[in-house]
């Protein structure tokens, strides 16, 4: 699936958003562009997620914009929004796996909503579970999985739409340093294969340097600084510092 | 006071609930994959539950029934009594609240926990409506099933109720069935049936409601299961009350 304008696959314009009168998000502005990645960095509780949910309409803003390729989806119905979600995949912190359904019938879940015969259904789900190396576990249920496996099991079920946009929420989270350089890799080598635009929410600065284009960092729901590793580096904000370079 | 905001406030979010389910339930495309796991999950998961429940009713009617009949001489009367009492009210209200305990746990219990680990936001991520996949189908297999599990409970009921006077009193099956049914008219039959298919409402409707509404981790997923058998097994009480009354107005 490609973009049909030239507009940036994912732009967010003035947001806002509050949950019983605190502030989540303030004049939240960026966009990117096809090919492109951004990482959101910030401490726990800054609004990262909050920000990836509104993107993908599962929340309404108070105010503000988001396109997905020019289309603006805050208040937009729920079959037309649906459609623009489509070209979404979404990576969530815990993977979010049906636990009911095997690894399988998870990747195979979005597609069992298209025109997709059932053999063309099986051969897509073997590719796309052999794309993040977990094949053999297609009968597994999400629970007999280590936490590792079940992220690449979601990595398979955000690709199986085939989007033009990714989100991941947390993707090294809770993970042993090794699984967390691993899936690292996964998505570098995904992201290469797919071209998609990605929004990459972490707090892990490592991550978010090898797989992003540009960074931007997040304190209290406003955007603190937004560019490449070098220019947060140069930052003489106290706050930047600590958070590129917390250990010295 | 807030208590009773409180109150409103969950009668309120149940009326956008339903309103929002009869909006996307009706129009395509339909989960039929899913309507089928839930059908067999509502019905045939109950069935043998119901069908104890039925069957155990039924031996207590006859037991109990008896030693009253034999006091005003109306022993003859037992098979009528029997299917009369199971037919019209003890088959439909024990499936309901059978099923309420079982079915409603299990799906508030199911929906909650999907809620709290992100598992309905996945599903909405992907393009497809939660209300369609999880909601409808539940609530629409609840609705078909327990009219079908009402007969199972019947039967079973009549069945043990004929042995459990058997073992009394040997009758040939045909006797008891012939006197149990000779005063039942087709309304006394259909509409206390039917009346159960209300009952599957309340029960899918309050269990996906409590289901979905659910927060804070596994004490949400408890407190949804547990909400969800409480309010059902209470509506289901107050609308037999309602239905009972309309049934007799409908069919003197």
């Amino acid at each position: 699936m490609t973009a049909k304008t030239s507009a940036p696959a994912l732009q967010v314009k003035a947001l806002r958003k509050s949950y019983g009168g605190q502030m989540v998000l303030s004049e939240i502005d960026f966009d990117v562009a096809q090919g492109q990645t951004l990482a959101v960095l910030g401490r726990s509780g800054t609004g990262k997620s909050v920000l990836l949910k509104l993107i993908v309409g599962l929340q309404q803003p108070e105010a503000g914009s988001i396109r997905i390729h020019g289309q603006e989806i805050t208040g937009l119905g729920l079959k037309p929004l649906n459609a623009i979600r489509k070209q979404i995949g979404f990576l969530f912190q815990s993977a979010a796996l049906y636990d009911s359904m095997t690894v399988g019938e998870n990747v195979a879940f979005p597609l069992r909503h298209t025109a997709l015969s059932e053999s063309d259904l099986t051969a897509k789900v073997h590719g796309l579970l052999a794309s993040v190396g977990m094949e053999e576990a297609v009968d597994k249920l999400p629970a007999q999985i280590s936490g590792g496996m079940q992220k690449r099991v979601g990595l398979a079920r955000a690709l199986a739409l085939s989007p033009n946009i990714l989100l991941f929420d947390e993707p090294t989270t809770g993970l042993d340093p090794i699984t967390a350089q691993e899936i690292t890799e996964l998505i570098l080598k995904l992201q290469a294969e797919h071209h998609t635009a990605s929004v990459i929410v972490t707090h892990d600065v490592p991550v978010a340097r090898a797989v992003s284009d540009r960074l931007m960092l997040m304190r209290d729901g406003r955007i603190v600084i937004e560019g490449s590793y070098q220019k947060l580096l140069q930052s003489r904000d106290e706050f930047v510092t600590r958070f590129i370079q917390p250990i010295k | 006071m807030s208590a009773v905001v409180q109150l409103f406030e969950w009668f309120g979010e149940l009326g956008r609930f339903c309103q929002r389910l009869a909006r996307t339930a009706l129009t395509p495309p339909y989960e039929g994959r899913e309507f089928i796991r839930q059908l067999s999950e509502v019905g045939a998961n109950s069935l043998l539950l119901v069908s104890l429940a039925g069957a155990a009713t039924g031996v207590v009617l006859s037991l109990e029934t008896r030693d009253a009949l034999l006091r005003f001489g109306a022993k003859p009367l037992l098979p009528t009594v029997i299917v009369i009492s199971l037919l019209k009210e003890s088959g439909p209200i024990i499936t309901g609240l059978m099923v309420s305990g079982r079915v409603g746990a299990s799906i508030g219990a199911e929906l909650a926990a999907m809620q709290v680990t992100e598992q309905v936001d996945a599903i909405s991520a992907s393009g497809i409506d939660p209300f369609k996949y999880l909601v409808a189908t539940r609530v629409l297999a609840c609705v078909l099933m327990l009219p079908l599990l009402t007969l199972a409970a019947d039967f079973c009921g009549i069945l043990m109720g004929f042995v459990t006077n058997t073992l009394t009193e040997p009758v040939s099956w045909h006797l008891f069935i012939k006197s149990g049914f000779s005063s039942v008219t087709f309304s006394d039959f259909l509409a206390p049936t039917l009346k159960t298919a209300v009952f599957g409402l309340i029960i899918g409707l309050v269990a996906c409601f409590e289901g979905l509404r659910a927060r804070g981790g596994t004490a949400g997923v408890e407190r949804a299961a547990a909400n969800s058998v409480v309010f059902a097994s209470i509506f289901i009480i107050l609308a037999d009350v309602l239905l009972v009354r309309l049934i007799l107005v409908l069919f003197p």
